[in-house]
């Protein structure tokens, strides 16, 4: 049993070494190819993900601008032009509350990606202007009723100064912040990035590994079935050839083996019968 | 020559280096299936396939010769160190073809220099295929493939008559069936031993395995950025200096020991000159590290001096200490250890203590044959008398030796490096050390070197893991027909 199993697996004719070098040969560019693909889905799958951090975090600045801008337009309708109605108040009381949000997921992205110190930067800043655009709103309320009551009695708020020496340079200073976040969590991409160019190495790399192994490969290929099959095969039919034409005897000395040894074996047995 | 022959034999030990492949390539698949998987896999499979065709096609012979043999070593040395570059190739990262080549070579040869500048970014499956070409190239490929591959039948004696030192053999008083055996035996056991005494003193599983593969095949790959230093520990440093002692010590003769027979460790002049040497540099080392207040208290110096006497000496080059730092006493000390190195028939490389005692018997002769020219002086070891061949190979090789360190030395001059560097690393990479002082000292690595430069170290491994000879014959010989 274990003997006729042996001599199953044992490689000793023409047939099983060409089918076995035949099968290798396929699994190797179905495995590099496959691998191949597998490191491209890699490539794919990691450039969709950078492009999307980039693309959230391009949004999220966006709308910390926005929500800004909007405020800062707010601020100076009200504290330089002198709009005081109330719907620039619900509008700056509603930047307010978008830029905290904006503000919020963003320092949450950032957490995320280790950059704390600069996540609590933009917080702090985001709240100072926040909190001063509150404090505007809410002194404004205050010197309303002062007006009403005794408004010969108190200096008036200088508003337009405030705006300039103030609350510009606040929102001057977000803005930084803002520009910060964006090429810091850029930034934070790069070793993504690098990870992605070893992947794509990685894809490209193995067909072209395989492609010089199967260069070695065929050119062994071609050596073996020259030195074992192509070469003995010529000598037989120059050898029988010879015999043919009458130099005799038939060379049975042909160096060969498997199938090849079988047929020479043949040739000599019935030339011997010939004779 | 008989080429397909030597192809079949050179095929058979890329099956064997698959397989390490295929191990590695399970490392892999077991942590997390890391970024080292699939390059390891298909690595595998390439080798595979191309030790495969030569199998298929070419039978097995009982004899073959000299010229053959030759060529099997010297093509399998060659053959391994180029498929062990397809996975740093296939990864990626730091390799680029000549990285990749120096990695593999400085893995094969056990040298253990590298031009990874972050090593610990390596997923666990390429590092455990770093520590693994180390263990194998540690015991020699050849030799893995007469023990595994048993079909060699009568060609095993032939093949270790060309993969070990004349002097190697001399010392083996057993069959080659049995030198093939005793190698396997105390490599496999040492390392198993030292992975399990790692790991009890405080490393985890992988880097104890890969630390003892390392220390065992005498290569001084290490997992860390840091090296050993990383751990800081007494008792891994302890660990690893028996460990790389024992490896430097003839196989032969630690077997006999185990086993209990006659010409043990404790009767060899040679290991006794060896450990001799171990001791007092080390002693000597401390000392002046200690005066020159180096380091403030003798413990410290005597640990660090001892280990990194002991990594220099056994070739292994792990480190615990920037030796760039250390006194010129000390670097003088540590050139001198790195020229000499272990014993013969053990994994280390360089010139072998037995080379140096051999000399310096010659050269005792020589003077005495000034005094009595008519007398006839034989050189003994341990009671065995030298040949005149072997003493002549002896000196040739130490002059082809010193030969090919001053050609080294100009040859990195040449591209740029001072005196320090280019001698150092010239002597590293011939004898198989893998660090040397200036720009690749013991904390450094070569990865600053011009590719050029690169691929000429990596040949320097490759002569001196080959002991000159071996390699060098391969371009001399007048007819390979």
């Amino acid at each position: 049993m274990f003997d006729r199993v042996k001599n199953n697996l044992r490689i000793n004719s023409l047939a099983r070494r060409l089918r076995v070098a035949f099968t290798s040969i396929i699994l190797l560019l179905i495995f590099s190819g496959a691998m191949s693909l597998l490191e491209l889905e890699r490539v794919s799958h990691d450039t969709e993900e950078i492009l999307m951090a980039s693309k959230s975090n391009v949004d999220i600045a966006g709308e910390m601008i926005a929500a800004l801008n909007e405020q800062n337009d707010a601020m100076i309708y009200m504290a330089v032009v002198g709009d005081e109605r109330e719907s620039r108040r619900v509008q700056c009381l509603n930047s307010i509350e978008h830029l905290r949000l904006a503000t919020e997921s963003a320092c949450e992205r950032m957490s995320t990606t280790e950059n704390v110190v600069a996540a609590d930067s933009l917080r702090m800043q985001a709240e100072r202007i926040n909190q001063m655009a509150t404090d505007y709103l809410d002194k404004r309320v205050h010197l309303h009723i002062l007006e009403t009551e005794a408004a010969d009695s108190i200096t008036p708020f200088n508003t337009q100064i405030w705006y300039a020496d103030q609350y510009k340079v606040q929102y001057m200073n977000m803005s930084r912040h803002i520009t910060k976040y964006m090429t810091g969590t850029n930034s934070t991409l790069g070793p993504e990035v690098n990870n992605l160019s070893h992947t794509a190495r990685r894809a490209v790399t193995p067909v072209f590994i395989s492609l010089l192994v199967m260069l070695v490969v065929v050119i062994m290929f071609y050596y073996f079935l020259r030195v074992y099959y192509l070469n003995p095969v010529l000598r037989i039919n120059r050898s029988l050839g010879d015999y043919l034409t009458y130099k005799m005897p038939f060379d049975e000395g042909i160096e060969a083996r498997d199938e090849l040894k079988t047929l020479r074996d043949h040739i000599a047995q019935l030339i011997s019968k010939l004779n | 020559m008989r080429v397909n022959v030597v192809i079949r034999y050179i095929g058979m030990v890329m099956q064997f280096i698959a397989a390490f492949m295929l191990a590695s390539a399970g490392v892999s698949l077991l942590n997390d299936y890391d970024s080292g998987f699939s390059p390891l896999l298909l690595s595998a499979f390439l080798t595979a396939l191309l030790g495969l065709f030569p199998l298929l096609f070419v039978d097995r012979v009982d004899e073959i010769k000299t010229k053959e043999g030759y060529a099997i070593v010297v093509g399998s040395w060659l053959v391994a160190c180029i498929v062990g570059m397809f996975p740093y190739l296939i990864w990626g990262g730091e390799f680029t073809p000549v990285n990749a080549w120096f990695e593999s070579v400085s893995g094969f040869t056990t040298t253990g220099a590298s031009i990874l500048n972050d090593i610990e970014f390596l997923p666990r499956g390429m590092l455990f295929w770093r520590a693994s070409s180390a263990w194998i190239g540690g015991i020699g490929v050849v030799m893995f493939a007469l023990v595994i591959l048993p079909s060699l039948g009568r060609s095993r004696h032939m093949l270790s008559n060309v993969e070990m030192s004349t002097i190697a053999k001399d010392n083996f008083h057993y069959r080659t069936k049995v030198i093939t055996r005793i190698l396997i035996f105390v490599y496999v056991g040492m390392t198993l031993i030292t992975t399990l005494l790692l790991k009890y003193a405080g490393m985890n599983w992988f880097d104890s395995m890969t630390h003892a593969m390392s220390a065992c095949g005498t290569c001084g790959f290490s997992t860390k950025n840091l090296s050993i230093a990383f751990y800081d520990s007494a008792a891994i440093e302890a660990i690893l200096i028996v460990a790389m002692t024992l490896s430097g010590i003839h196989f032969g003769v630690l077997y006999a020991t185990i086993t209990g027979r006659k010409n043990n460790i404790f009767r060899s002049t040679i290991v006794r000159t060896y450990i001799g040497m171990l001791a007092s540099v080390s002693i000597v080392i401390a000392i002046s590290l200690f005066t020159e207040g180096i380091y403030e208290n003798f413990g410290e110096a005597m640990r660090h001096a001892t280990f990194q006497v002991v990594s220099i000496t056994t070739t292994s080059g792990f480190a615990t200490a920037d030796t760039n730092t250390w006194t010129s006493l000390a670097i003088v000390l540590l050139v001198f250890c790195s020229v000499i190195c272990g014993c013969a028939g053990s994994t280390s490389g360089g010139m072998k203590v037995d080379r140096l005692f051999i000399a310096c018997k010659v050269i005792g002769n020589r003077m005495r044959l000034q005094q009595h020219h008519s007398a006839v002086i034989r050189t003994k070891i341990d009671g065995t008398v030298q040949e005149e061949s072997t003493l002549s190979l002896v000196m040739t090789f130490i002059v082809a030796y010193i030969m090919l360190v001053l050609i080294g030395t100009i040859v990195y001059t040449m591209f740029g490096c001072d005196l320090t560097t280019g001698f150092t690393a010239s002597i590293a990479c011939i004898s198989n050390v893998g660090p040397g002082f200036g720009e690749v000292g013991s904390m450094a690595n070569y990865a600053s070197l011009p590719a050029l430069l690169k691929f000429f170290s990596a040949l320097l491994m490759l002569v001196g893991r080959l002991e000159i000879f071996g390699f060098i014959q391969l371009f001399f010989m007048r007819s390979w027909r």
